[in-house]
């Protein structure tokens, strides 16, 4: 069991945003949604996540082009946050490896809670 | 009346064509697929540890449960619907959805290009589409296209301007940003000559100019 952590989900698909919060609350993590990428920028200038687990085929916007928005926006302030990248491309896809080097971590669905929990312990460590 | 040999080695390049073109957006096709799953897997995984660590109150599993019956029952109609979006033509779709699904299909494609894909919404047709696969093809054709031809980082608009007509209008960006190679020729790359083949096939129509494409069926 990781410590308590604070966790943001960026997935503009509210069941799959909703599920993984009940997934990480069962963890014992402090998670929050957001299902507009437009209020991503603001919430993260506002506000320090410990880890942001970012859909990247979000609707309108890609979350590789939100990463990078985000990284130039917050260029000057001192974050630890850690980035991962949640999709159902494999890494072996062009768009998942492309993704998988933008990223801290990446995390394929379908999710299952061993892999997530593998996950948050290597981010731990 | 027989096909000449000329005609068959025209439709096998066509079929070859759009098995590119389906072995393109297969991924996004699949990626689909997965999310429903997703979540079931998830409300599985919640499940058992509630049970396991005893942890019942028999509205919450209930709700669980619904949860994945639910998800499970959506990945099945995302199957069935998989083996049905490339059917003959008995299926009725309107322009924007299925022009939409194209954007939808290749947004991340063209991201990790370095390709902006901006959609102009002025216009917007829920007319019928009569040739389901012409219509399908062509757009979906033209948006491998687009992938294919960019070498540095460009934007991309695309608007429909008419009921029948799409208009894509392009800028190339100089930079020296690190972009993923383009493909090359020799690889399943979507050039204008291919576009070519496919409209003539379905009696659609490219305009190419300089700095825009129109798009008509």
């Amino acid at each position: 069991m990781t410590e308590q952590k604070k966790i943001l989900i960026v997935d503009d698909c509210f069941e799959n945003a909703d599920s993984f919060k009940d997934a990480l609350e069962l963890f014992g993590h402090q998670a929050q949604c957001v299902y507009d990428w437009e209020k991503v920028q603001s919430l993260l200038s506002a506000e320090q996540f410990e880890i942001v687990f970012m859909d990247i085929n979000l609707n309108n916007m890609s979350g590789i082009t939100l990463l990078e928005k985000i990284k130039s926006s917050l260029l000057n302030q001192n974050t630890q946050t850690k980035y991962v990248a949640v999709s159902g491309y494999s890494v072996h896809d062009p768009v998942g490896n492309e993704a998988a080097k933008h990223f801290d971590f990446y995390l394929q669905k379908p999710i299952n809670l061993e892999n997530l929990e593998t996950l948050l312990a290597s981010i731990d460590s | 009346m027989h096909s000449t040999n000329n005609d068959a080695d025209t439709n096998w390049v066509l079929n070859g064509i759009q098995y590119a073109i389906f072995k393109r957006i297969s991924p996004s096709l699949t990626h689909d697929l997965v999310s429903p799953l997703s979540v079931a897997l998830i409300q599985a995984g919640i499940l058992k540890r509630k049970l396991k660590n005893d942890a019942v109150n028999p509205h919450d599993l209930l709700e669980n449960a619904v949860n994945l019956e639910s998800h499970i029952k959506q990945t099945v109609l995302l199957i069935r619907a998989m083996k049905t979006w490339d059917s003959p033509n008995d299926q009725i779709f309107s322009a924007s959805t299925i022009y939409t699904q194209g954007i939808k299909f290749f947004r991340t494609r063209f991201a990790i290009r370095g390709i902006e894909l901006a959609l102009v919404e002025n216009h917007q047709s829920y007319a019928e589409i009569k040739d389901f696969h012409a219509f399908m093809y062509s757009w979906l054709g033209l948006l491998c296209y687009l992938e294919d031809r960019f070498e540095t980082p460009a934007k991309v608009s695309v608007e429909q301007i008419a009921d029948k007509t799409i208009s894509i209008l392009f800028e190339e960006k100089s930079t020296t940003d690190d972009l993923p190679p383009v493909l090359k020729s020799s690889e399943d790359c979507i050039s204008e000559q291919e576009l070519l083949l496919l409209s003539a096939r379905y009696a659609t129509t490219f305009e190419f100019n300089q700095d825009s494409i129109l798009f008509k069926w």
